[in-house]
């Protein structure tokens, strides 16, 4: 042991933190050497599963003949409903989801029955020998079919804040109109999967691409009439899931545990990417209806929003997804007097899941889309409308009754006007088409503000698991789930700055529902917040530990982690010297860690309540360019300027921020989701659904984080950043309507998402060709 | 059969549709190379290859790659790019550029940009390349997570490090690209099987010669007298028992493919089998006997003139990318939105010909410059019909049994002409409607017009009713002229997922009319421009 020799201790707290570190898997991922769910070692006998779909909407099951499919070469075992032995039902958190249809169809493609083979192409094979017989019904497809039947899965509910209908019937001003806005498919690179390998004792052990491994493990016991304990569930990285893997992987890893545990084999199922377009779950379209009074300046006096989802044939996750519309309907404003309706249609279509925003995007283009209206009916600027209806001292209450602290978004506003040249590019933008004969340009400037914090108030609670070798090596474990949005990097970073080591000495793991049990999904944009503070919680046991311990050897009272070294202010001990130490002395070096968010609960039959622990915010400002020939446009500049509080990798952070643009982006204007009128899905291959490429992002898109500190105690006062930066986005759409103003015409409709042929028709005029008959 | 994958020779058995994906996955335990979609349209699964040594690796998607195709050839995937331990430059760059986050798409873009990088290399640029040139080389690759900018990013700083050497020649140093023998393929203990020649750049025979491609059977093996013994010589190794039900064949030259397509009349023809292949992939579907033009070097060469031009049906619309850059840079500008890199480096004229889909992006093209489809028998007999009469419906052409396209002859491109494409998405889309339309004038009238539209009828056709509307009218009459009523007499479009009838009815006469301004001498900026002067 060496004396202080004026180092700074202090410097390696900040190490990593607040560093822009590569990711943890990159060196993996751009060599080849990630692996993935598709990527497990399997043994020579393994299983492929292939299902066999129905082929028709709805109707009732009269017969399944599966002689032809039992007969099928390479066959091992084929499942129905009726061969579970425990619950055919897998919903999340109500009921209907089911892993096979019982007596009867209410989705196009939904799983019948499921074949195990020895390879998957003949599984394929037999699977498409299945012969069925169905008394087929008239589907159910729209939002306005379903109301006008009466058919819901689950219960309306209602927002109120004062009296809405009179606020806006008194106002100087009123508009109203509706926007039919249409989900996205998540398209995660890496489709699901799932891997089951049988244990001794009957259960399996099962490598999935799951947002939430607890769930995908609880569901497996069920399914299988077997304790939970007999479950384990490994997530160690997510090939892109987006909300798309909360609760669809989980009927993948329950066929595959079915097959392994009645065959003793290990058992792979992979979707194709054929049946993971038309089998799982999608963002929902909304039928959203607005009708707004306001001031002769444009002020918001009341606002009556119904926000009516299409949930498909069960309710799945549509319980929150259609509150956090509801709760982001106000998006950065005071609506004044508010009735805010979420209804949750039930139609037979695939159900609808999380996708990143889990409702709030549409609640968010509902009132964007309105403002801009406002604007038009008042002839002013659409950036003076969004400021002066922004939250304010004396007008800081959602219409949830939360109220809005910390509102960062005018201060936000006016630096990204100003950066972006947002008043000088508007008069150009004006100049420019005033001249131009057929090519227009269109800008807008939107906010975003999101409420952090699962909504399910249970599900804000995370765990963590540290183990510290004797060589001074590190393994972090915790509840949080790898999808590549950074999580692991961040916590590492975060567990180094608390160890005051290098993070070169931690290894982060795979989430295991052996590790650490009873985890939430990694969703909500909560990852971080979560599971870091867990981390802490573990890591401040350890420290605790390691400086008793140096205490009770006669060192000082203030002991202090950094620089890879612990010191007491007089002495300094190498990290490891520690380490090693502490184990020859009994000491324990492993410890869990425990975080539940503070402050939040929420009345969900009064619709009042505290649902969120803050805001993140953020204003993006789009430039786009219309072809009037065609509707053809391209996004031009982009300009965002987002809250991330105090960031732990800008690097990290700066790619949510981008591709949560870039993502939402496809979702308003190439990614058009489109059903027959037999309710089977059309847009179901790469090759007709078309996310974004390289080529539509803008060479000019400047990204700034707005770096202010969290006043809430969030893991070194940090901000989520997962889902928010989706939403803006909705400036580009605001852009595209802009530009297809007709010189001294009203703002047109502008369908949702804006393809060349939704912008053609709305610069045209003629809208009665903008709704598809044919396919809906 | 025998491929060289990243530097070692590996043998492959399977059925004749047998994918590079799943050779690599599946048998060789190469995971790195990732199943986004299966369809070509994703790129998760791109990998680098290569004919021979001393040409360039080019990037394609292996999911939709028969095996059979690449028969002594090279592969080189993600696993195979670092080399002692040291990243290539835009596997570096990746990692600085924080360019992966879930990472799945990584590979793929990696081998693309990588690929893209090797052409740079070759082709000498100094400059830094424009972004846009970036974003056509990965226009093939989708990401979800990044938003695409720090990809972009990284491909510009690996631009500007040193280059590896790639492949086999690596470990031979600096040499083994230039290497004219290809002596380190040789030296790999590669084996060819007796029919085709070693050297690639050796002419393959330009005239059918059953007699010929007799001897080369004959010569190198004991064989029996029957047609079906000689074909059999051809046969690629791709069958572990030696003697399938199905065979795959990859000629090398027209004697060999007239031999094979006389023997086997039912045998299907695949060239690049970016389409073809969709079939086995996404339906299950199972292929015959399988006959690759892939490797038939007589029908592969692109002369194009002052006027007129000469395309082989084996040409990759990569090469005639290259081709026409100068000589017919309306289509290379077009062609830069067909398909993606790796759907060009494998797509040829001669599929899309083949193929007939009304949606078939060459197709207009090819009716609006005359063009003239040269067939030939397995006999070596060769007939010519204008485009017009090839395409005979939805997905059918006027080939016979055993025919298959040996050329396609155009003219006119001295002639005024514009190719236009309208799809949701701007890269490696298919058209919602495409038009072309060339323009022959006497002074300043209109002496005869060719309008060519795809996207609204079951095949890709002419619009004779529109074309005499403008015959004999001045340029400036015809660019007012207002044509949509016509068009909505004459073409009558789906509806479908990619766009509306109503919608295609109304953009291809505003794309005709737009076309007209343009003969006029009016020049209309694209949104293209306008996005990058702003």
């Amino acid at each position: 042991m060496r004396k202080l020799a004026g180092e700074n201790h202090a410097s390696a707290m900040t190490e990593s933190l607040g560093k822009a570190r590569p990711h943890e898997s990159a060196l993996q991922h751009v060599t080849g050497a990630a692996l993935y769910g598709d990527d497990t070692p399997l043994p020579s006998d393994v299983l492929y599963v292939a299902t066999g779909q129905s082929p028709v909407a709805a109707g009732k099951i009269s017969e399944i003949n599966l002689a032809q499919v039992k007969r099928s070469l390479g066959v091992v075992d084929v499942l129905t409903a009726a061969d579970v032995p425990g619950s055919n039902d897998v919903s999340p958190v109500y009921t209907g989801d089911l892993l096979f249809a019982e007596d009867r169809v209410d989705f196009h493609h939904q799983t019948l029955i499921a074949v195990a083979a020895t390879s998957q192409k003949l599984a394929e094979a037999a699977a498409s020998r299945l012969e069925v017989l169905i008394e087929q019904e008239t589907p159910r497809l729209t939002v306005d079919q379903a109301l006008n039947a009466n058919d819901f899965v689950l219960p309306t509910r209602v927002f109120r804040m004062g009296d809405a209908a009179s606020a806006i019937a008194s106002a100087e001003h009123q508009i109203e109109g509706q926007l039919h806005i249409r989900g996205q498919e998540h398209f995660y690179l890496e489709g699901q999967v799932a891997v089951a390998v049988p244990t001794e004792t009957g259960g399996v052990s099962v490598i999935t691409s799951s947002q939430h491994p607890t769930e995908v493990q609880k569901l497996i016991a069920d399914v299988l009439a077997v304790p939970i304990n007999e479950v384990q569930v490994k997530v160690r990285r997510m090939g892109g899931a987006f909300g798309g893997k909360e609760t669809q992987a989980a009927p993948l890893a329950c066929i595959a545990s079915l097959f392994a545990v009645r065959t003793g084999r290990t058992v792979k199922y992979r979707m194709p990417r054929r049946d993971d377009m038309v089998q799982t779950g999608k963002r929902h379209d909304f039928e959203a209806k607005y009708s707004l009074g306001f001031d002769s300046l444009g002020r918001l006096q009341g606002a009556d929003i119904n926000l009516s989802a299409r949930c498909g044939y069960s309710a799945d996750l549509s319980e929150g997804i259609v509150d956090r519309a509801m709760f982001h309907a106000d998006n950065a404003y005071s609506l004044g007097a508010a009735e805010i309706v979420g209804r949750r249609l039930r139609t037979h279509t695939v159900s609808n899941t999380a996708f990143r925003g889990f409702g709030g995007p549409q609640g968010m283009l509902t009132i964007e889309c309105a403002l801009d209206e406002v604007a038009d009916h008042l002839h002013e600027d659409p950036v003076d409308i969004r400021l002066i209806n922004l939250y304010r001292p004396d007008a800081c209450f959602t219409p949830y009754g939360q109220e809005v602290t910390d509102f960062r978004l005018r201060p936000m506003m006016e630096q990204l006007i100003t950066d972006a040249r947002y008043r000088e590019r508007r008069a150009e933008v004006t100049a420019f088409n005033q001249t131009s004969t057929y090519l227009r340009k269109g800008l807008a400037l939107t906010p975003v503000k999101f409420g952090v914090a699962f909504t399910a108030t249970h599900l804000n609670q995370a765990g963590a698991l540290i183990h510290i070798y004797t060589d001074g090596s590190v393994i972090l474990n915790h509840g949080g789930t790898e999808m590549g949005q950074g999580l692991l990097t961040k916590v590492q970073q975060v567990l180094a700055g608390a160890f005051g080591i290098t993070v070169d000495r931690i290894k982060v793991t795979a989430a295991a529902t052996d590790r650490v049990p009873n985890t939430s999904p990694t969703a909500a944009s909560s990852g971080t917040d979560l599971n870091a503070m867990a981390v802490l919680d573990a890591a401040e046991t350890l420290k605790q530990r390691l400086s008793s311990f140096l205490i009770s050897q006669g060192a000082g009272s203030d002991i202090r982690f950094g620089g890879d070294q612990i010191t007491d202010g007089q002495t300094v001990w190498s990290w490891l010297d520690v380490i090693q130490r502490a184990y020859l002395n009994r000491v324990s070096l492993s410890a869990t860690g425990f975080y539940k968010t503070p402050d939040i609960y929420f009345d969900k039959e009064a619709g009042r309540g505290r649902p969120f622990y803050y805001y993140a915010f953020g204003a993006a400002c789009t430039e786009v360019v219309v072809d009037s020939t065609t509707g053809e446009h391209r996004v031009t500049q982009v300009d965002i300027l987002h809250d991330v509080g105090r960031s732990i990798n800008p690097a990290i952070d700066r790619g949510q921020i981008e591709g949560g643009f870039v993502q939402g982006m496809g979702w308003l204007t190439t990614e058009e989701l489109l059903w027959n009128n037999s309710g089977e899905l059309m847009s179901n291959s790469p090759s007709n659904y078309k996310i974004p490429t390289a080529f539509d992002v803008p060479e000019r898109f400047n990204v700034a984080l707005y770096q202010k500190d969290n006043p809430e105690a969030t893991v070194y006062h940090s901000k989520a950043v997962g889902e928010p930066p989706l939403m803006l986005a909705i400036s580009a759409w605001c852009a595209l309507r802009d530009a297809c103003r007709r010189p001294g015409e009203q703002l047109p409709a502008l369908g949702v998402p804006a393809t060349p042929e939704q912008v053609y028709w709305a610069m045209t005029g003629e809208r009665s060709h903008a709704q598809r008959r044919d396919l809906q | 059969m025998q491929v060289v994958v990243n530097g070692a020779v590996r043998t492959l058995v399977g059925e004749p549709e047998y994918t590079l994906l799943d050779a690599l996955r599946l048998d060789l335990g190469l995971t790195g190379t990732k199943e986004g979609c299966r369809s070509g349209d994703c790129g998760a699964c791109t990998v680098l290859i290569r004919e021979s040594g001393q040409l360039p690796f080019y990037p394609v998607n292996s999911c939709i790659l028969p095996v059979g195709q690449l028969e002594g050839q090279e592969v080189l995937t993600v696993e195979g790019l670092a080399q002692d331990g040291e990243l290539h430059p835009i596997q570096g760059a990746m990692v600085d550029h924080h360019g992966s986050q879930c990472g799945f798409c990584t590979p793929g873009f990696v081998m693309a940009l990588a690929g893209w990088l090797e052409h740079q290399k070759i082709k000498d640029v100094e400059d830094q390349p424009a972004t846009q040139a970036i974003q056509e080389a990965i226009a093939g690759n989708l990401c979800r997570c990044t938003g695409y900018r720090p990809i972009l990013e990284a491909a510009r700083a690996a631009l500007l490090k040193p280059l590896p050497v790639l492949g086999v020649g690596a470990t031979a140093g600096q040499d083994a690209l230039s290497d004219p023998t290809n002596r380190s393929l040789a030296e790999l203990g590669l084996e060819r099987n007796q029919r085709g020649q070693m050297n690639p750049g050796e002419q393959a025979p330009q005239a059918a010669d059953l007699e010929q491609s007799s001897e080369i059977a004959t010569a190198s093996q004991t064989l029996g007298d029957s047609a079906q013994d000689r074909v059999a010589a051809f046969r690629v190794g791709l069958d572990p028992n030696g003697g399938g039900a199905r065979a795959f064949y990859a000629p090398e030259d027209l004697a060999s493919l007239h031999l094979i397509l006389s023997a086997l009349p039912d045998a299907v023809l695949i060239a690049g089998g970016t389409d073809l292949m969709l079939a086995v992939t996404q339906s299950g579907g199972a292929l015959g006997d399988v006959v690759s033009l892939s490797k038939v070097q007589a029908i592969q060469s692109i002369e194009l003139n002052e006027d007129s031009g000469v395309i082989g049906a084996g040409a990759t619309y990569s090469d005639l990318m290259d081709s026409a850059r100068i000589a017919w840079p309306e289509l290379h500008r077009f062609l830069s939105r067909l398909g993606s890199p790796q759907i060009r480096n494998r797509g040829t004229v001669g599929g899309n010909l083949g193929t007939a889909s009304p949606i078939g992006d060459m197709l207009p093209i090819l009716l609006a410059m005359d063009a003239m489809v040269v067939i030939s028998s397995a006999k070596g007999v060769t007939r010519q019909l204008s485009i017009g009469d090839f395409i005979q419906g939805y997905r059918k052409t006027a080939l016979n049994q055993s025919d298959y396209i040996r050329e396609v002859r155009i003219q006119g491109l001295q002639d005024f002409h514009r190719y236009y494409k309208v799809s949701k998405r701007q890269e490696d889309d298919i058209s919602s409607v495409s038009v072309a339309v060339r323009v022959q004038t006497q002074g300043q009238c209109i002496r005869d017009v060719s309008v060519a539209v795809g996207g609204v009828a079951d095949r890709a056709l002419r619009l004779a009713d529109i074309e005499s509307a403008f015959i004999g009218k001045s340029l400036t009459e015809a660019s007012t002229l207002d044509i949509s009523a016509l068009v909505g007499e004459v073409i009558s479009p789906i509806s479908d997922v990619r766009a509306s009838a109503a919608y295609r009815t109304a953009v291809t006469a505003r794309l005709i009319q737009r076309a007209m301004i343009e003969a006029s001498g009016d020049s209309m900026a694209t949104i293209y421009e306008a996005a990058s002067d702003a």
